[in-house]
């Protein structure tokens, strides 16, 4: 039988404010499986509850009911976090550390030895494409670039399951595919990986399983080969209805 | 500990790159440097060296803490509004030393800074220690062994509670008994003309080469201090208290080849026409000399960057669960109560004649007091200034306390709630 990386059983966060008043139900009751070498895709409008349900995976958040298994540990162990590497929707670089900085700074955070830490800085910045601006501080990067050094360092410590939360924002279409031919290979060595994103064909190429989410709610999950039809169709079918915006009637 | 060094060299980077270091040392160094031609001193060589240690290193000290404390609160802070602190979290680092790294690079940078600035000074003071003779050593401080004055305030209680049924309960015992430890404290001892007083001093330390002398401040009623004639005398030495022009007086004790008196025991006989005063628990000590200036500097540099540290990781802490602006004032304003409030309680009126609300000031001052001691109880500075030797078991102390303990607890508490606050949408 095939190991769960990443379990969420009748899982729910519920925001409070200063007094302890529920503002926002983010997540309301999800179940979810991941298995060990699947590439998963965490699928959902704006305000879904995507973003939350990755927090709660990553241990940056504790879900209100319910619970988060991740390699069958709790996410916030060091057991769970030493096999993790995430990739946010936003890079969040320091901007005076250089990309090679950036990455050894990870890779001392992953608990890299000093020699390991540079072959392997060397090895991801060869394989974003950023050796020759390897000295200059990420500040100056264009947004592509600053992606790219966040995907390296979100693989430095040769993690077993990557979390990439729009892994594609901000990336020109040639960028795009290199990413997306990257998590294709990385999949094929064997690496777990869970996926947000919005570009729904970018999904449909990659992902091995969708789980959809609208208001906090799983409402459908299956194999992307067993759909049927486009993702992007039955997308629409799931969370689409109800919300056209009345431009005919705005513009009478 | 990778983590933690890893953690280390991004706050160092930062303090590098966003050119705080080296703004903190040009500031630092170019005041050390002006201090001498800047301040007036009183003319005296004792005034002048105070003031340069005083103003030198108290300054510069002031500006690194204001600095770095500000730095620390933010350090934290920003990142996790700019939301780059969630990709060291989800890290197999512990958080606490992810805290724990950035305070120590911060106090790193402190140290150095006051490592360059004390150095400055100490070669600035050298010409001066060379002409003059003075500051060139420091002395180890003995106090006198006297009574508790707690015992005493307890017996003038007791007679309180005997003469006026009622007055401690109305006045607050815990006032009462504050304004009257003041009073047994500050109380002068009198020695009239052709007497003796004698004090006790722990001198089991003491060698037979030991170079001892006896620091006083001397008042008569009619401030007339060169009249002031005494001997004073400690086993087989003694030194001569006369031709007074001020009231601070450190009197030599030379080896005399008379009949010694009791090696632990002080005594001041009173031979002039004017009676003398001195208040023993704060104006009496006796100095025995220690080792050179560069030793002080270095001992008063090791206290001070203990100080910082404390500082720091508390701003650090701070910043973990505060805003950046609100962890700033927040630390700006511990370190101005840290400062005013001992002065508050020292100055605070009579109990007889205070409020509920007085009251409660008071108890909230006094917490102040209490909870701000590590940072205000000692200052090191002072110590310097007036060449008395910072006691390596106080460097010891100071730096167990508030470079590895005090850090290390409120790493822990930052590596806590900084996980717990991240936002979630």
């Amino acid at each position: 039988m095939m190991m769960n990386v990443v379990e969420l059983s009748g899982v729910r966060k519920t925001f409070v404010d200063f007094w302890l008043r529920p503002t926002v139900k983010a997540v309301d009751g999800l179940d979810l499986q991941i298995a060990a070498g699947e590439v998963f895709g965490l699928l959902g409008p704006n305000g879904s509850g995507k973003s939350t349900t990755i927090k709660m995976i990553l241990g940056l958040l504790r879900p209100s009911a319910g619970t988060v298994r991740l390699f069958g540990f709790d996410p916030r162990s060091q057991k769970a976090r030493s096999r993790l590497g995430y990739l946010p929707e936003l890079s969040y670089l320091h901007p005076f550390l250089t990309a090679r900085e950036t990455l050894k700074y990870y890779a001392g955070l992953c608990g890299l030895d000093g020699v390991t830490a540079n072959a392997r800085t060397d090895e991801l910045l060869e394989m974003v494409g950023l050796t020759d601006v390897a000295g200059r501080a990420v500040g100056g990067f264009s947004k592509g670039m600053a992606r790219r050094v966040a995907l390296a360092s979100s693989l430095i410590g040769k993690p077993e399951l990557l979390i990439l939360d729009e892994p594609t924002s901000g990336l020109d279409p040639v960028s795009t595919n290199e990413v997306k031919t990257l998590v294709k290979t990385l999949a094929k060595g064997g690496m777990t990986i869970l996926m947000t994103s919005h570009l729904l064909a970018d999904a449909e190429d990659v992902c091995d399983r969708v789980c959809i989410l609208n208001h906090g709610s799983k409402v459908a999950e299956g194999k992307v080969s067993e759909i049927g039809t486009s993702l992007e169709d039955f997308f629409l079918a799931k969370v689409g209805e109800g919300r056209d915006f009345k431009v005919a009637e705005f513009l009478k | 500990m990778k983590g933690f060094w890893a953690s280390f060299r991004l706050e160092l980077c930062a303090s590098v790159r966003s050119r705080a270091l080296a703004l903190l040392t040009v500031a630092s160094l170019a005041w050390v440097l002006a201090v001498p031609h800047v301040l007036k001193g009183d003319g005296s060589v004792v005034g002048w060296f105070e003031l340069c240690v005083r103003y030198s290193l108290g300054v510069v000290f002031a500006l690194v803490l204001v600095s770095l404390a500000s730095s620390a609160a933010g350090s934290l802070a920003k990142d996790r509004a700019a939301k780059r602190l969630q990709l060291s979290l989800v890290r197999p680092t512990p958080h606490f030393l992810i805290a724990l790294g950035r305070m120590l690079a911060l106090t790193a940078v402190g140290a150095f800074v006051l490592a360059l600035a004390a150095l400055t000074m100490a070669l600035r003071l050298r010409p001066f220690q060379a002409d003059s003779g003075y500051g060139r050593f420091c002395d180890h401080v003995i106090e006198p062994q006297l009574a508790s004055p707690h015992a005493a305030v307890d017996e003038r209680l007791a007679e309180l509670r005997r003469d006026n049924p009622g007055f401690v309960e109305e006045g607050g015992e815990h006032d009462i008994r504050r304004f009257l430890l003041r009073y047994v404290t500050s109380r002068y001892e009198t020695v009239q003309p052709g007497e003796r007083a004698t004090w006790t001093f722990d001198t089991a330390s003491l060698g037979d080469g030991s170079e001892v002398s006896v620091r006083l401040r001397v008042t008569d009623v009619f401030d007339r201090l060169e009249q002031v004639d005494a001997k004073l005398r400690l086993g087989n030495r003694e030194g001569s208290l006369a031709h007074v022009n001020k009231t601070l007086v450190k009197v030599p004790l030379d080896r005399t080849a008379e009949e010694p008196s009791a090696p632990d025991v002080l005594t001041l006989a009173n031979d002039g026409k004017l009676a003398i005063s001195l208040c023993p628990y704060r104006d009496l000590h006796l100095l025995v000399k220690a080792d050179a200036f560069g030793w002080n500097v270095f001992r008063a540099w090791a206290v001070l960057t203990g100080l910082l540290s404390v500082v720091i990781a508390f701003s650090l802490f701070l910043g973990s669960c505060l805003s950046r602006s609100v962890a700033i004032f927040s630390v700006v304003s511990l370190l101005v109560i840290s400062t005013v409030s001992p002065t508050l309680v020292e100055d605070y009126p009579d109990p007889t004649g205070m409020t509920w609300l007085d009251r409660v000031s008071m108890r909230l001052t006094d917490f102040a007091v209490s909870a701000t001691s590590p940072l205000s109880v000692y200052s090191p500075i002072s110590d310097l200034e007036s060449t008395t030797c910072i006691e390596w078991r106080t460097v010891g102390r100071s730096l167990g306390l508030n470079v590895v303990l005090l850090p290390l607890v409120l790493s822990w508490l930052a590596g806590l709630v900084m996980v717990r606050k991240q936002d979630g949408i």
